[in-house]
């Protein structure tokens, strides 16, 4: 990132605009990695503090929206690691009851949050590659392994998942 | 859960946690702010105090071999808390060194599982210098007061005090140390504490590393 260009007002107007571009992105890796409200707003700031703070060493020639999953998963990867030795309940009651105005199929949700409960850290990065419909080279980019790799690993998170799905009362 | 419900039920959850944060942003933005670069700063100023400390215990035995050597090679015995003391502080310093290294070399601009291996390398650093240090304090305590005293009045000095003294000081150091963990047990931080002692999270930071490994074979 060329911070000389546009001075420190500049690169972060930049910032702003781009992280509100992908915001989704924050949104994706709070859902996953955070289920309480209090936690999914400290792990936001989290990763916004974190993005922000390496946004200076940004390669332009990279697509931002794989260097923000990047930052996010890193920084999400540790906070729940962090969080695993405090926490003591796993799947949430769902504590977001009091925004009425977003439908959502609370079935599905809880199902899906069991789900991802039951998978680690680095499976839960996978899968929300996966869902995005990320391609293979770009997820092996954003974790660090091969391409080949990774749909090997995709397809065995898939056969997991099904698994736990078909075990399911 | 097929396909298309796992899609649907992803979207609903991202709604859901998108109005959640929006909601909430704005609150206690600033306490939470401040927290998080503290935790960052602490992986360096824990390293650093580690070497202070280090080298002042290293300044305080380099000092009695050095103005005592001739009566230390005479009864060497009596360099025994100096040399305890000179393997922790070279141990920490060791350490301390290696956890500025890898906390330098954190980045989360890396790909996740290079930061992530890091990150567990670095914690398992940090645990086993708690540990360390928390065991050369239960004896430390009388050590060092008797390495200052050496200091001043010559490494003759254990000889003329009393034994039982030296070992009662040494008992009860252990007792006062059982005696915190059990009061540091009943606080709000005590099953953290009492992780890191029993080595844990060392456990815990090694298996992430192994499964990192894992995740990397095809």
């Amino acid at each position: 990132m060329n911070v000389s260009a546009g001075g420190k007002a500049g690169q972060q107007a930049q910032f702003e605009s781009r992280l509100n571009e992908h915001r989704g992105i924050l949104y994706k890796v709070v859902g996953t990695y955070a289920w309480q409200a209090e936690d999914q707003q400290d792990l936001a700031q989290e990763i916004t503090l974190e993005l922000w703070r390496s946004f200076a060493r940004y390669d332009d020639s990279r697509k931002f929206s794989t260097w923000m999953y990047q930052v996010a998963l890193n920084v999400a990867i540790s906070w729940a690691r962090k969080a695993k030795l405090r926490r003591t309940a796993t799947v949430p009651e769902v504590v977001l009851e009091n925004i009425p105005e977003v439908p959502a199929d609370e079935q599905d949700s809880s199902e899906l949050y069991a789900l991802i409960d039951g998978l680690d850290e680095l499976n839960r990065a996978l899968l929300i590659l996966t869902i995005e419909e990320r391609s293979h080279a770009e997820i092996g980019e954003i974790l660090g392994i091969t391409p080949i790799n990774v749909a090997t690993k995709i397809s065995r998170l898939k056969a997991q998942l099904r698994l736990e799905v078909a075990e399911k009362p | 859960m097929e396909n298309q419900e796992l899609m649907s039920s992803w979207a609903s959850l991202q709604a859901r946690v998108e109005k959640l944060i929006a909601v909430q942003a704005e609150s206690d933005r600033q306490n939470k702010h401040a927290r998080s670069l503290r935790h960052r700063d602490q992986l360096r100023w824990a390293p650093i105090q580690g070497i202070i400390c280090a080298a002042l215990l290293l300044l305080v035995v380099g000092n009695l071999f050095g103005d005592h050597w001739a009566s230390i090679l005479a009864a060497p015995a009596s360099a025994l808390p100096a040399v305890l003391t000179f393997g922790f502080a070279v141990w920490t310093i060791r350490s301390s060194v290696l956890q500025l290294i890898l906390s330098s070399k954190l980045d989360f601009n890396d790909p996740v599982l290079v930061t992530q291996s890091r990150l567990a390398e670095l914690r398992k650093r940090r645990v086993e210098a708690a540990q360390g240090s928390a065991m050369f304090w239960l004896v430390g305590w009388v050590l060092v007061p008797v390495l200052l005293l050496q200091m001043l009045a010559g490494p003759g000095v254990l000889v003329k005090l009393a034994s039982p003294w030296l070992v009662g000081n040494i008992v009860f150091g252990v007792v006062a140390g059982c005696g915190l963990l059990w009061a540091v047990a009943r606080s709000k931080s005590g099953p953290k504490i009492r992780a890191t002692l029993a080595g844990k999270e060392i456990v815990e930071a090694q298996e992430f590393l192994h499964q990192i490994e894992e995740f990397q074979i095809p």
